[in-house]
């Protein structure tokens, strides 16, 4: 049973983890955009 | 001085030592080979395996004892983690991440496909593996089979064989395992979605993708950072365009270095008495749930981001999630353009391929940190 339990938290934490990690990467992904397109768009 | 004698020299050949399991192994080992040279199945990872089965079930010879030379490739290559890590640098060089960057929201569809890696596991844990052991077999629906090596040889290394050959196994199978699920959860109307070309990315951006990636990804599982590290710094040499020699060793050179090293190891790992159980069979069944149910999981992901976008996805690249670069890709493609001629969805699809590879890296790194 308790491994059940730990499995359980396993897949809560784990993939719960998963999507975490892949969000804040696609924000980050936004900021860089951002970023390019104030700060080196505009030079050119 | 030895003594010689008709008996003694036959005791010191592999002959009277030969088991029925020993013949059994080389008739797998023949059959990868067979798949590999006939049918052009995984032919750089299945043809060394083959014959490194067929070489350390000959008896007695000397191979896998301690500083034998297969013995050597697996302690340094695979138990100090350098070959799966060295493949990561490899595909990180090869990787473009354009397509990713220019639409971030396929992120999400990666992350969405690594739903079958926990299905697994749970089923794992009803075929009576302990924890380490069920994360291990989850972790081959990642479709990603250095990641799926790296973390085997961390939780569970008896299992390395039947994992290794189970997730290298049905990455090639993607266009068969895939089509039927794809067709049973999506309509003709869905999957003929066009979607709006991808924007222009710059060179500053794929630039500081590598760099941002490797704090985000790290910050949050250190625990995958051997993976990502090489990875990122891999794609860093692509996109700076600045160490051209190193770019093209890691993308050729060393990536196929270390392939011959990853196979011959992989191989040695299935010895008949460890190997000839039901532990394998099992491994395999649970392999294809794991690749399905990520395939589920990617698909339905889409669908249910389509209830909240104003342009439409096509669910089909959710498929694409199982990071199987890039035979998920192409199925997509292939059934977009079934579904209307005219439809190119192989660059958006390139998209979540890409990001199932990080939520791979991701989900073991999370295995890894609660698990060891």
């Amino acid at each position: 049973m308790e491994e059940w339990n730990n499995a359980l938290k396993i897949f809560l934490f784990g993939f719960s983890g998963v999507f975490i990690g892949l969000i804040l990467l696609m924000w980050a992904i936004h900021l860089i955009a951002l970023f390019v397109r104030l700060f080196i768009s505009t030079k050119k | 001085m030895a003594e010689f004698s008709i008996s003694t020299i036959l005791l010191k050949t592999g002959f009277l030592h030969l088991t029925v399991g020993h013949v059994v192994m080389w008739l797998i080992g023949g059959a990868f080979i067979y798949l590999a040279i006939a049918r052009d199945f995984e032919p750089l990872l299945l043809l060394p395996i083959g014959f490194s089965i067929l070489a350390v079930n000959l008896p007695l010879a000397p191979l896998l004892g301690e500083g034998d030379l297969i013995r050597i490739f697996y302690h340094y290559g695979l138990e100090w983690d350098i070959i799966p890590c060295i493949i990561f640098l490899g595909i990180g060089a090869l990787t473009d991440f354009s397509p990713m960057i220019a639409n971030p929201k396929t992120l999400l569809l990666g992350a969405g496909a690594q739903f079958g890696v926990y299905v697994a596991f749970f089923g794992a844990l009803l075929f009576g593996f302990n924890l380490e052991e069920a994360a291990t077999i989850g972790i081959i629906g990642g479709a990603d089979g250095p990641t799926c090596i790296y973390l085997t040889t961390k939780l569970a290394p008896h299992l390395i064989g039947a994992n290794a050959i189970a997730a290298y196994s049905y990455m090639a199978m993607v266009p068969l395992i895939q089509p039927p699920i794809i067709k049973l959860l999506t309509t003709k109307k869905e999957r003929a979605i066009r979607m709006k070309q991808l924007r222009p990315v710059s060179k500053t951006e794929r630039i500081l993708f590598p760099l941002v990636g490797t704090v985000v990804i790290v910050l949050i599982v250190p625990a995958a950072a051997p993976l990502m590290v090489m990875f990122f710094i891999g794609n860093l040499f692509r996109e700076s365009r600045v160490v051209e020699r190193l770019l093209k060793t890691a993308q050729n050179e060393l990536l196929n270095i270390v392939t011959i090293f990853l196979g011959l190891a992989v191989g040695s790992t299935m010895v008949a008495d460890q190997f000839l159980k039901p532990q394998p069979i099992f491994i395999f069944i649970l392999g294809l749930v794991a690749f399905s149910f990520s395939t589920v999981g990617g698909i339905l992901l889409a669908k249910l981001m389509n209830l909240f976008l104003k342009e439409k996805i096509n669910p089909l690249i959710g498929s694409a999630g199982v990071s199987a670069v890039p035979m998920a890709a192409r199925v997509t493609q292939k059934m977009g353009q079934q579904a209307d001629p005219k439809n190119f969805l192989l660059m958006h699809a390139m998209g979540p391929n890409i990001a199932g590879v990080i939520g791979t890296a991701t989900a073991a790194g999370m295995f890894l940190s609660m698990l060891k």
